[in-house]
């Protein structure tokens, strides 16, 4: 770990150039990652792709990377390098859904519950309790028969089985404020009660739990996704992810062929990867700047 | 696993041979030995009354008998009753049964014989009201059965039909062994443990769910030779082709079809082909008026090149089909070939029908500018790879003609309820599984075409109903074989369904079990009479 | 203070049964909003007249409304009697114990496993004594957690086929069965593979730097004392507890792909049988189990941060 010694006022390059290795490296692997989806997103949004994510060749089914194929084929002879790309779609917007649902409600919660928690404490309790002890999966399946498999849906119910994390973090929060009598301080000052809570409590000390669920989210949905791809009840044919894309190619792994499995998997670790590294890199700073 | 059974009426031939051999087998080979099978899927329940699952039903003909059983030729032959007589106006079917065939031994009385009381007994437990067994429509067709004397029994049918004696084939249970003697609910503990007649007897079902069970000594075709089976359940269909690799089960029921080039070229391993008479279709809801229309059925039929589909995803192991019978089938009429992959003759078809503008997206321009479009509506299974790419395919050939394919998954239970109930659909893809006959009546009659009948396309066509009661309900071999075959020109012309194939199914079975004959969808039927040779136990 | 406690048990008492009334009912109401009922287990309904299928469902009590079937349910349920499975016919409390300790050992082997293996890496690089170890493991974690985990299991099988030839956990009947010699890699598999462990590692990491900057702990440095015994309570035990809580449903999760990768004959394949079958009284029997595991969590979680730092204690 470098330190400099950091004069009064120091300036932001001096300011990164403070941090140890391991940050930078995790926020720069991290900020390319999130930038490299986006742009890969963008892409698939308007059709940029190498070849035809729904073109199928039957006589080149399962095939290894080629120059016609840069990542190989898959099971009916798509392309598999456009359909990762289009696979981005599957988890992107959806994902942002899911996390902002934890989010605002797990916020909502945890305001009411570390404010006021004699009025609410036991009420929302019961419920977020509630919200923790139904089993997820079985939840999604639940709901794709009564509906339809469709990831928005299937991500809500994944964002809303997630509010009770955040709302215990921002719950925690807010009591460890109370007892370092920061909230006291700032009633004392006479600050607004809307204003201590919009601005101090959760912009400047949640933004930072804001931001290491979101990111934790956003790789859940991607996981969750994959898992529920493997029991059947992913995103389906023909519409890509990257999840059924590795479902597809489990019947194929014992046999050796490893690689129409492996390809989206990477693809998966690599984002999921660059997610976590970036919200963790981004809470330590915002920590070590004492928020 | 999970397939529409249409149970009908047995081909075979009335074998009115005596029978009885000694208690002890004589034809030399050894005792001894084990064999492990691997299914996918657990049976819910263990007994032949309940069960509604392929896993059970293979399970049973391990564990019991029936008045008679079949040769592997698929001729009827006898099993707990030794002879039988038929009434001159083919109603009254009286059995004589077996004076040497023992309950097993866990049946808690000591050694009991199987007797006519027992045979009642069983018919009138499936008959029950309380009793919810899928067993209740296919005997229906008895209307009564009495006990003559210690020996004999008579069975009346409501009315004559062909073979009756093949439908008779139910397996007998010790009703005194119920917790309830008139009729069986699955809180009773006979379920999950039962107790039979046949050559093998259950030992334990183990925590892990494996079905333990050993050579009944007294079984009365004499102790087969094998010491113990084992059916071990599998959830994932890729570990069970592993645990067959890897020596941890010596048989496979159905080898997955990529995995058998794999297993051929394995010197341990034997594959038996099997055919399971069952074929793949689509399905065309009449309903739609588009769809109602013959031109456009026809048109989808010459769109789609099911021989590359065959060649490509199952090896080109299988038989396509050109109407609504298995080919194996005696009803299948050879002389009718299927409509070949012919995309022109398609794309004049639909110009036939009115559509011949294409849009700009590239599909045919059909009613308000719209493009012409299905929905093909598939069931989510966990393991329906093959199914996947099918329907892939037929999108991707349908496009070629202009035709615009949307593909629905739907939870499987949800699909039922759209497809059956509903009658909310376009296209499906689906299987016919059938017991062994030709009877298509619920699938083509427009008496049967309401919520939860067979009929769910909504096929409606007089000549077509005429014929179906005419095969149902003559007595003439001959006669009801030509009228199948008038049926099979009809619906190949008519496309109710795009007639698909039929794929040959494969068991695996480790060379050191020998003798081995297979039924064709109950398997195990002969088991009594596999063996092991004493070095390879 | 016994009277505290007695009134503190009371209370979470009516907590729980509260929010097991809850659970259940939000799981029935739902299972029965979804199409299809538990009766294709039973016939095949399209060789049925209506008036037959209307039969079987009365024979099975399906006809009664939903009120009075869930009330029936909840009648016979606190007098510890939770039905028959639709299924198998066996009591579902049978059927919970046959499978639920298996799961329980799986899930809580993992379980343990994560916080161990998050423990070891967070104490490592927290106390900065060991960083190639403390950054190796760290990295390993981190990769971990992006894995999708049926495809670790299946990675698992394949390295333990092709290099070992060996199958992993077939038990019972099977020429070469493997046994329970090879319970740790669904063990392995779920624990790290169940996506949290990088999350877990952060976690308890950040709070041990926390914890030793804090002046208690300062001061025993200076001292020279051995710094565990001040460091284990609020270091480790009161993180662990807490993640603990947390972090079940996730394991629990990831046991339902888990058990059917590696054949295990746990609660997750009984929990995906039995909602597809729409076999409720199976299901809500799993559902009570899961939530009174969570809840037993939770307080277990309360109970041992008390017991480390009485100031908590409201």
């Amino acid at each position: 770990m470098r330190f400099l010694e950091l004069t009064a006022d120091p300036t932001a390059w001096q300011r990164l150039r403070s941090w140890p290795l391991h940050r930078t490296v995790a926020t720069v692997y991290g900020t390319g990652m999130a930038a490299l989806v986006v742009s890969v997103y963008l892409a698939s949004v308007f059709r940029v792709l190498p070849q035809d994510p729904d073109a199928m060749d039957l006589g080149a089914v399962n095939a290894l990377p080629s120059a016609a194929h840069l990542l190989g084929t898959d099971f009916v002879g798509r392309d598999l390098l456009a359909r990762i790309m289009v696979g981005t779609a599957a988890f992107f917007l959806p994902g942002l859904l899911s996390v902002s649902a934890s989010l605002l409600f797990g916020a909502l919660f945890g305001v009411l519950v570390g404010f006021w928690p004699e009025r609410f404490g036991t009420a929302v309790g019961l419920l977020l309790q509630l919200l923790e002890s139904l089993p997820k999966l079985v939840l999604i399946l639940l709901v794709v028969a009564l509906f339809r498999p469709d990831i928005y849906l299937i991500l809500l119910v994944v964002g809303v089985t997630n509010i009770p994390a955040a709302a215990e973090l921002l719950r925690a929060r807010i009591a460890a404020l109370r007892r370092k009598s920061y909230i006291e301080a700032a009633v004392a000052l006479g600050l607004p009660p809307s204003r201590i809570i919009l601005k101090h409590v959760l912009w400047l000390h949640g933004r930072g739990l804001v931001l290491i669920q979101a990111t934790i989210g956003m790789g859940e949905a991607i996981l969750i996704e994959t898992s529920l791809s493997y029991l059947g009840f992913g995103v389906q044919e023909p519409t890509p992810s990257w999840g059924n894309m590795v479902a597809l190619g489990k019947d194929y792994f014992f046999r050796g062929e490893l690689w129409i499995s492996t390809v989206p998997a990477l693809a998966i670790l690599l984002t999921v990867l660059g997610f976590h590294l970036l919200g963790d890199a981004l809470l330590e700073r915002l920590e070590a700047a004492g928020a | 696993m999970k397939r529409a059974t249409v149970t009908a009426v047995v081909a075979g031939i009335l074998a009115l041979s005596a029978s009885g051999i000694a208690a002890d087998r004589t034809d030399g080979f050894p005792d001894g030995g084990k064999l492990v099978y691997g299914e996918y899927g657990r049976p819910a329940t263990l007994d032949p009354i309940t069960t509604n699952d392929m896993v059970g039903l293979r399970l049973t003909e391990l564990l019991f008998n029936g008045l008679v059983s079949f040769s592997p030729k698929n001729e009827v032959v006898p099993d707990l009753a030794s002879k039988w007589s038929v009434s001159p106006d083919n109603r009254v079917y009286t059995f004589t049964l077996r004076s040497d065939v023992k309950w097993q031994a866990k049946s808690g009385a000591g050694d009991r014989m199987v007797t006519p009381d027992d045979v009642v007994g069983t018919l009138d437990v499936i008959r029950h009201p309380r009793t919810l067994t899928p067993l209740k429509a296919p005997y229906e067709l008895v209307a009564d059965v009495r006990k003559l004397d210690a020996q004999t029994l008579e069975i009346t049918l409501k009315r004559p039909i062909v073979n009756a004696l093949g439908r008779l084939a139910f397996k007998v249970v010790p009703t005194f062994a119920l917790k309830a003697p008139d009729f069986l609910s699955r809180d009773d503990p006979f379920v999950q443990s039962p107790v039979g007649s046949g050559p093998f007897q259950l030992s334990q079902v183990t925590d892990e769910g494996d079905v333990v069970m050993d050579a009944n000594p007294s079984y009365f075709k004499g102790r087969p030779h094998l010491d113990r089976v084992v059916l071990k359940p599998f959830a994932d269909k890729n570990v069970l082709t592993q645990a067959l690799l890897f020596n941890s089960a010596d048989m496979v029921v159905e080898v997955n079809s990529r995995d058998i080039a794999q297993i051929q070229g394995d010197k341990r391993f034997n594959l038996y082909p099997y055919n399971a008479l069952s074929y793949t279709f689509f399905g065309h809801n009449y309903r739609d008026p588009i769809l109602a229309k013959k031109e456009v059925r026809q048109a989808i039929a010459y769109a789609t090149n099911r021989q590359e589909m065959l060649d490509s995803f199952y090896s080109g192991r299988g038989t396509l089909i050109s109407g609504p019978f298995a080919p194996g089938s005696w009803a299948y009429n050879l002389d009718v070939k299927s409509l070949p992959f012919n995309p022109a003759r398609a794309k004049e078809l639909l110009a036939q029908a009115g559509y011949s503008k294409l849009g700009a997206d590239g599909y045919l321009v059909a009613d308000e500018g719209k493009p012409l479009q299905f929905t093909l509506k598939i069931p989510i299974e966990k393991e329906n790879e093959t199914v996947k790419r099918v329907a892939l395919a037929f999108q991707n050939y349908l496009k070629q003609v202009g035709i615009k394919i949307n593909l629905e998954f739907r939870e499987w239970q949800a699909w039922k309820q759209d497809v059956f109930v509903d009658h909310d659909f376009d296209i499906v893809i689906a299987s016919w599984a059938f017991d062994d006959s030709a009877d298509i009546s619920t699938l083509f009659h427009s008496g049967e075409t309401s919520a939860w009948r067979n009929n769910f396309v909504g096929y409606t066509n007089p000549e077509v109903d005429a014929l179906i009661v005419e095969a149902k309900t003559t007595l003439d071999r001959e006669k009801q074989r030509t009228v199948n075959q008038r049926l099979h020109v009809i619906l190949a012309e008519e496309q109710p369904y795009t007639f698909l194939w039929t794929l040959t199914n494969y068991a695996a079975v480790h060379k050191k079990v020998r003798h081995v004959e297979l039924h064709p969808f109950k398997l195990f039927t002969f088991a009594d009479t596999w063996y092991i040779p004493k070095k390879e136990q | 203070m016994l009277k505290r406690i007695g009134k503190a048990l009371a209370r979470e008492g009516m907590r729980t049964a509260v929010l097991f009334l809850l659970v259940t009912l939000a799981m029935f109401v739902l299972l029965n909003m979804a199409p299809g009922d538990p009766v294709a287990l039973y016939v095949n309904v399209q060789s049925l007249s209506p008036q037959e299928v209307e039969a079987v469902r009365h024979e099975l009590g399906l006809d009664r409304s939903l009120p009075v079937r869930y009330g029936s349910w909840l009648g016979r349920m606190v007098q510890g009697d939770l039905g028959t499975s639709l299924r198998s016919g066996r009591p579902v409390t049978v059927e919970l114990w046959r499978t639920g300790w298996r799961t329980l050992l799986l899930a809580g082997s993992a379980m343990a496993l994560t916080l161990l293996f998050a423990a070891v890496t967070a104490y490592l690089a927290a106390m900065g004594r060991h960083p190639v170890w403390a950054s190796v493991l760290t990295a390993f974690g981190y990769v971990l957690s992006g894995l999708p985990v049926f495809w670790l299991g299946y990675l698992a099988i394949y390295l333990a086929t092709t290099r070992f030839h060996v199958l992993p956990l077939m038990m019972g009947e099977g020429a070469a069965s493997s046994g329970w010699a090879f319970f740790f890699v669904p063990v392995v598999v779920l624990g790290l593979g169940n996506g949290t462990v990088s999350e877990v590692t952060r976690h308890l990491r950040t709070h041990l730097q926390g914890v030793l900057r804090e002046d208690y702990i300062r001061t025993a440095r200076a001292k020279g004392a051995r710094l565990w015994r001040h460091l284990y309570k609020d270091g480790f035990v009161m993180p662990l507890s807490s993640l603990l809580a947390n972090k079940i449903p996730y394991v629990l999760g990831g046991a339902i792909v888990v058990e059917q990768v590696f054949n295990w004959p746990g609660m997750g394949r009984l929990t995906w049988q039995a909602a597809s079958d729409r076999d409720y009284p199976t299901l809500l029997g799993v559902t009570l189990l899961a939530a009174l595991i969570v809840r037993a969590a939770h307080i277990v979680k309360e109970a041992v941060q008390v017991a480390v730092n009485p100031q908590l204690a409201d």
